[in-house]
């Protein structure tokens, strides 16, 4: 049953993954976001730690289609240092369901990033397994 | 903290419409080629109307409009310290997004700032709470 077998799936882990923070990148993302440019960059750009929600996604079998994101939360113990390397672990932290019409299905995945902070992604499942 | 108090407005300052080459350096810069940012037949074959904005970009808005915020305002080192966005409704390239709020609650060392984003047609697309701490 698809309901059983993903929220069994709480605490799967992934990782540790690396991503640069290098001054290129920072300001490439910047860039692209149309935003000023800043020495420490933009603070949602610890959105390209994802490696570890793609794996997650994959080894739960959940195709992109039915996936949208609800929420994203990152809480920040330091700033992102320019020309360091992001390592970060993620885990599936939750799985929720509302029940009634449209019975839906939410994830949250936590992801760790070493010396920086946690992101938190809530995804929407759409449609049925 | 003389300056800025609780219910204090900050302003809604429009960003350039997002164009479909924005969408292309956006997923190349963040790493998130989902082909339903890039490619009209996947997004339409998924149920969506064709392709559409990243989340991630939009709420990326409302952190540049924090950060303006707090650089124009304060002359104090406020640092980000926790960015929480619910995503509430797509928006398409041609769409132009303008992010305005309210200062939530300020204390010498804590500023909150509850922000939205809205489309051209006033549309609610992205809220957010964006949390300043200040480096001493």
């Amino acid at each position: 049953m698809q309901d059983l077998s993903l929220k069994s799936k709480v605490g799967t882990k992934v990782g540790p993954y690396e991503d640069s923070a290098s001054v290129e990148r920072l300001a490439a993302f910047a860039q692209a976001v149309g935003a000023k440019s800043r020495q420490y960059g933009l603070p949602t750009f610890l959105t390209v730690c994802r490696k570890g929600e793609f794996e997650l996604l994959q080894k739960l079998n959940i195709p992109l289609s039915r996936v949208l994101h609800g929420e994203q939360e990152y809480v920040f113990e330091n700033q992102i240092q320019p020309g360091s390397n992001l390592i970060y672990e993620t885990t599936l932290a939750t799985v929720l369901e509302k029940k009634g019409t449209t019975p839906m299905q939410f994830m949250v995945f936590e992801t760790v990033v070493k010396g920086v902070g946690t992101s938190r992604s809530t995804i929407i499942l759409r449609g049925s397994g | 903290m003389g300056h800025i108090k609780a219910g204090d407005q900050v302003p809604f300052y429009s960003f350039a419409e997002f164009t479909r080459d924005q969408l292309r350096s956006y997923a190349n810069a963040s790493g998130d080629h989902n082909p339903i940012h890039l490619d009209e037949q996947v997004a339409k074959r998924f149920g969506l109307p064709g392709v559409i904005v990243h989340g991630m970009l939009g709420a990326s808005l409302i952190a540049e409009r924090a950060l303006l915020y707090v650089e124009t305002t304060t002359h104090q080192n406020w640092k980000m310290a926790k960015f929480n966005s619910r995503f509430k409704a797509m928006c398409f390239p041609g769409d132009t997004i303008a992010v305005g709020g309210e200062v939530k609650s300020v204390t010498p060392t804590e500023l909150v700032l509850d922000l939205s984003a809205k489309n051209q047609k006033g549309e609610l697309i992205t809220t957010a709470t964006v949390r300043f701490g200040l480096v001493q």
